[in-house]
């Protein structure tokens, strides 16, 4: 970790936010699901609980980096370099964010299909929602791989 | 993954240039160092834009700089073919049906 470069550190970073965001979102939701599913009913419990899912991956994104590079600053004593976007790095990002949109594809699919084998509306939408985390897995993933192999 | 076919002697020229630090050069083109770094490991060709900027900064021309190897495997000679037949069909279905209009 000490020899890689911020480009490459950000996506690991990424990695464990996003794991620690939806894990705890998930467990969340499990808790106030008796509840609000009574209140609110299935389809729009899932609904709203999907909608907000992914605003809340960026913010947490956003808020998490902050800290992890105040911290990281206090801890080695140096100065939190300049994000710099260059070509190569908005290369890496579009083949990243296909690699997303791909990933997430592939499991509307898969859900889809299990659908029509009979699975029930909560399974597929628990499957929706793993989706959309592996999409993000697959993005950090494919970040990370970029960078370090190239082009 | 694509085959870099291209590749360049920035890590030698950086030498040459009072041992220039790859950082220092990413300023100078206004990149990162892990762009400097891939494209010194031949993971990365640069833009032509990139290219004539790391060229100005060591005085140098693009061709002193960046040489292209050119290599042709079984697959690109199959993507040749196909290319030219399906250029050469329509004309060659053209030409001779034109014939008896």
């Amino acid at each position: 970790m000490k020899n890689m470069t911020p480009q490459e550190k950000r996506p690991l970073v990424f990695l464990l936010i996003d794991t620690v965001t939806f894990l705890s979102y998930y467990a969340f939701l499990l808790t106030s699901y008796p509840n609000k599913v009574l209140s609110m009913g299935e389809l729009p419990f899932w609904g709203a609980s999907i909608l907000i899912l992914a605003p809340l991956m960026i913010l947490s994104r956003i808020v998490l980096y902050i800290l992890y590079s105040i911290l990281n600053s206090i801890m080695t004593k140096k100065r939190e370099e300049k994000f710099l976007i260059d070509e190569f790095s908005e290369l890496i990002k579009l083949r990243s964010t296909r690699d997303f949109n791909n990933t997430f594809m592939l499991g509307f699919m898969i859900t889809m299909g299990l659908l029509v084998f009979g699975v029930s509306l909560t399974v597929m939408f628990k499957l929706l929602f793993f989706c959309v985390f592996t999409a993000f897995i697959a993005q950090s993933v494919s970040e990370f791989y970029y960078t370090r192999k190239g082009l | 993954m694509q085959e870099n076919n291209i590749t360049n002697s920035i890590r030698t020229l950086r030498f040459l240039n009072n041992e220039m630090t790859q950082q220092d050069l990413a300023e100078k083109v206004g990149v990162t160092r892990q762009t400097i770094m891939s494209m010194e490991k031949g993971k990365y060709s640069p833009t032509l834009e990139l290219a004539f900027k790391i060229a100005e900064v060591f005085n140098k021309n693009l061709a002193d700089i960046f040489t292209y190897k050119k290599q042709e495997n079984k697959k690109g000679l199959k993507v040749r073919f196909k290319k030219q037949y399906t250029l050469c069909w329509p004309v060659l279905f053209n030409t001779h049906y034109c014939r008896y209009i």
